[in-house]
């Protein structure tokens, strides 16, 4: 979050050499606040007891996949709205070689100008101070053994029997390591309300010190819910699972050091700013495992501020106060005219 | 008064039991309940019965002879409810060895559900008019068990098709042999335990449907010894339709029964010469019209929403898949131990319009806890359980209040059809407001449907009571209504002396 001000530069050069300080902006001083987060690696997991987590998982059924090693197209951006800029990136290659038509990864940053509701389930609160992330990983099934893979019926990836998907997330900010006490911590809320994000009640965050201290640090906000179709049914979905625990980032190994946080902040990532490492899994038992669907999506919010809160929809607070009203009528009037003939009996 | 409490989540939700009378045409009195205990000694025009034909369990005259019907009138209707649900409890072994996908295996319930719009309301007229009673619900249960097994041949056979051939014969039987059990019900027990044998039948379908939960998967996995799955699937369906085969033969010792009670009590020798016909349901009341929406709007809020509730206690109270089963059983446990009970309430209280207007309040509660509190949902569930049971003791009997004897058979047919019909609408849109707009804004449709529910209640409260408040009376004003009413209808009626003979010996 910067002043009016402030302009962001890039040194190509020294971008395409991942050289630290690649990315700055003219005016730090114009710099009020910095968060954001970096992805890694793709991890395909053998679920070997289907429970949808990785943090059991062995390292040898593990397989890293950096994301370096796709070559990335913008798709498709949108700005044509003053209160929406978005920007939607898709795989074309990976490890040198073209992908096939349907195995990709797509990710999409959008940022609002305004109050209200992303218009892709589940449906984000969207506020000026944050945009949001989603990704897909459609039909990704990678050779990453040299196994051969036959995609008429593909019921393992790259010999994993229970493949599952997961992503690195590397959050920082410019919270200064030495002054806050800890770092991020995960919270979840049950909210009365799924209008929004059908059968999904749970919110659940990821604050830094400063949002929860001084409501001016970061945040990272999401509906517990992957979709596994691309129309986003919930009655096809499953759950991203998330570590609740956060240690410090100490050290910063190769792709990382390829990412562009590193190009703005190099060494500080791990120095001075508070950064950590997340691991997101997706799946819960009996889904099928991802080779089920082929398909998983997650949506991320990530803002500065305070995160913003869930509360009843205009519709909602209309069918309750009609909730109410009716029967009351119902009882005003009818007992008005029960005691109205009672009277006129007597 | 009937009561129709075929509860069926299983069938088409709850069998409006039409109580058509061919048998008994000669009762037409509006407020159909019968009453004045007639001396039997004095009628003079009985037979007198002697030997085992006389003794308690075989004289029509006796209590006993009518309590033990009762046990082969619940267990008339026991073979139906059990197939119903065995689809269900076998669903995926249905899928994995038929080889079909969910939206076809819903159709094994589908192909059940649709054809009974209309068929609810032709099987009771064809009862009432064609059939009668006994042969009605003899070949009523025959097509049931019929059904089974072509069901049973198209899984052995591995033809799919079959299975749902199977189903839609089952539904032409079904719910038209709930009719006929819901007829045997009130032609032995009205004016008497009616609301309690309603009660107890709406027990038995939850007891059918729970057996068929429990057994299916241990007989399927006994019978599992062939090469091919499928074959295990239809022998598993044969075992099944043995169920339907103690309901046949239930049909046949009750038209027995009926058949000798008819003959003691001389019940067949009035004819009054009224005819139904399919154009009287255009003279209905506004009364029974209120009560056809009641049913409607109240059932909408319990039987698709349990077909919805599991998940929604899965995703917001956090339950496990055993758990959110467990609570959303509760309704149907409930409903099994207590609506007897709900009955005897009413039988003893009467007033029945109040009781459904508390059932629905109540029940409009419990879905407001689950809708704007995380309390658990058990108390809820449970509450909701009591509401049930007690609105289904006491609406279907309403219909017998404010239709004319002859012609509640048509009533009862047209309520269920527009149950169903109503039913299988506002459960598909609730389907959709799920998937589109969530579990608080589906809850807040239900409860919207219940006010509507409740505000049909006070109207049909208001109509009542500015008619001569039968609907609110206890069961001793009743009675004194009735006595009144015959004693005008004697002085009249020349027939009448027969009606009374009847009543006396119901």
């Amino acid at each position: 979050m910067t002043g009016p001000d402030v302009n962001l530069e890039i040194d190509w050069p020294k971008l395409t050499s991942h050289d630290a300080g690649a990315v700055y902006f003219d005016n730090l001083t114009g710099v009020n606040y910095t968060f954001g987060f970096a992805i890694p690696n793709m991890i395909l997991f053998n679920d070997l007891n289907d429970t949808g987590k990785i943090d059991t998982i062995p390292e040898e059924y593990r397989l890293y996949v950096p994301m370096t090693d796709f070559m990335w197209k913008i798709k498709e951006t949108f700005s044509s709205s003053q209160h929406e800029a978005g920007v939607l990136f898709e795989t074309v290659e990976f490890r040198g070689e073209p992908m096939p038509n349907d195995t990709r990864i797509l990710i999409e940053v959008v940022s609002h100008g305004f109050e209200g509701r992303n218009k892709v389930l589940p449906h984000l609160i969207t506020t000026p101070d944050s945009a949001q992330f989603d990704i897909v990983l459609d039909h990704l099934i990678l050779n990453l053994t040299g196994a051969q893979l036959h995609n008429d019926e593909i019921t393992a990836i790259s010999g994993f029997e229970n493949p599952r998907w997961a992503m690195e997330l590397v959050p920082f900010s410019m919270e200064d390591k030495d002054d806050v006490d800890e770092g991020y911590t995960y919270a979840t809320f049950k909210s009365l309300d799924d209008e929004h994000s059908p059968g999904v009640f749970n919110v659940d965050e990821i604050t830094t010190f400063l949002s929860r201290q001084t409501k001016h640090g970061g945040y990272l906000q999401w509906r517990p819910v992957s979709y596994l179709t691309s129309d986003r049914d919930i009655n096809h979905s499953t759950f991203p699972n998330i570590n609740h625990t956060f240690p410090s980032l100490e050290e910063l190994d190769e792709p990382i050091n390829k990412s562009l946080a590193f190009a703005v902040f190099g060494e500080n990532l791990v120095r001075r700013m508070v950064s950590t490492k997340i691991i997101v899994s997706y799946g819960e038992p009996k889904d099928n495992f991802y080779t089920g669907s082929k398909y998983t999506t997650w949506t991320l919010a990530y803002g500065v501020g305070i995160p913003p809160e869930e509360t009843f929809s205009t519709l909602v607070i209309i069918v309750i106060s009609l909730g109410i009203g009716i029967p009351s009528l119902v009882f005003v009037v009818g007992g008005s005219f029960v005691g109205y003939r009672k009277c006129r009996d007597k | 008064m009937v009561e129709s409490n075929s509860d069926n989540e299983g069938k088409s939700f709850e069998s409006g039991a039409p109580i058509p009378q061919g048998h008994i045409e000669g009762a037409n009195i509006s407020h159909g309940e019968p009453i004045e205990e007639v001396d039997h000694a004095s009628e003079g025009s009985e037979p007198e019965l002697t030997g085992c034909g006389g003794s308690a369990c075989c004289d029509p005259r006796q209590p006993t002879y009518r309590f033990s019907s009762l046990i082969f009138m619940c267990l008339l209707g026991f073979g139906s409810y059990f197939c119903y649900d065995s689809p269900a409890s076998l669903q995926d072994q249905i899928k994995d060895d038929m080889g079909v996908n969910t939206v076809q295996f819903a159709s094994l319930y589908s192909l059940y559900s649709w054809p009974n719009v209309v068929l609810s309301f032709v099987g009771g007229f064809l009862i009432d008019r064609v059939f009668g009673i006994r042969m009605g619900a003899i070949l009523f249960s025959s097509i049931v068990t019929v059904s089974q097994f072509v069901y049973a041949i198209g899984a052995f056979v591995n033809q799919f098709w079959i299975m749902q051939l199977g189903r839609f014969i089952f539904g032409v039987g079904g719910e038209s042999l709930a009719v006929a059990q819901n007829t045997y019900a009130v032609s032995w027990f009205k004016g008497k335990e009616l609301n309690a044998v309603f009660g107890l039948t709406l027990s038995m379908a939850r007891v059918g449907s729970t057996v068929n939960f429990l057994l299916m998967g241990p007989i399927y996995a006994a019978v599992d010894v062939f090469d091919e799955e499928y074959k295990a699937l239809g022998v598993s369906a044969l075992v099944a339709s043995s169920t339907c085969i103690i309901s046949l033969l239930c049909a046949i010792i009750l038209g027995i029964l009926d058949k000798r009670r008819s003959s003691v009590l001389r019940l067949n020798t009035a004819e009054s010469g009224e005819k139904v016909k399919i154009t009287d349901v255009l003279t209905f009341p506004l009364s029974f019209w209120l009560i056809s929406v009641i049913c409607v709007t109240y059932y909408v809020a319990v039987f698709p929403f349990i077909g919805l509730a599991k998940v929604f206690f899965m995703r917001k109270f956090d339950f496990n898949e055993s758990q959110a089963n467990g609570v959303s059983s509760v309704v149907y446990i409930l409903s099994a131990v207590v609506s007897p009970l709900m009955g005897l309430l009413v039988d003893i209280t009467g007033r029945n319009i109040f009781w459904v207007f508390f059932a629905v309040l109540v029940s409009l509660g419990s879905h407001a806890v689950l809708a704007f509190t995380f309390l658990n949902p058990f108390v809820a569930m449970s509450i909701l359980g009591l509401a049930y049971s007690l609105l289904a003791s006491s609406l279907w009997p309403m219909v017998s209040l404010v239709i004319p004897e002859h012609q509640l058979g048509s009533a009862y047919g047209m309520m269920q059809s527009i149950q169903n019909l109503g039913l299988a609408l506002i459960s598909m849109l609730a389907g959709l407001i799920v998937d589109k707009k969530g579990y608080l804004l589906v809850e807040m449709f239900y409860m919207v449907w219940l006010c509507v529910a409740l505000a049909s209640t006070a109207v049909i409260w208001v109509v009542d009571n500015s008619g001569d408040g039968y609907l609110m009376m206890s069961p001793a004003k009743r009675k004194a209504f009735h006595a009144d009413l015959e004693k005008k209808k004697v002085n009249k009626d020349p027939t009448a002396k027969v009606n009374e003979a009847y009543d006396a010996n119901e």
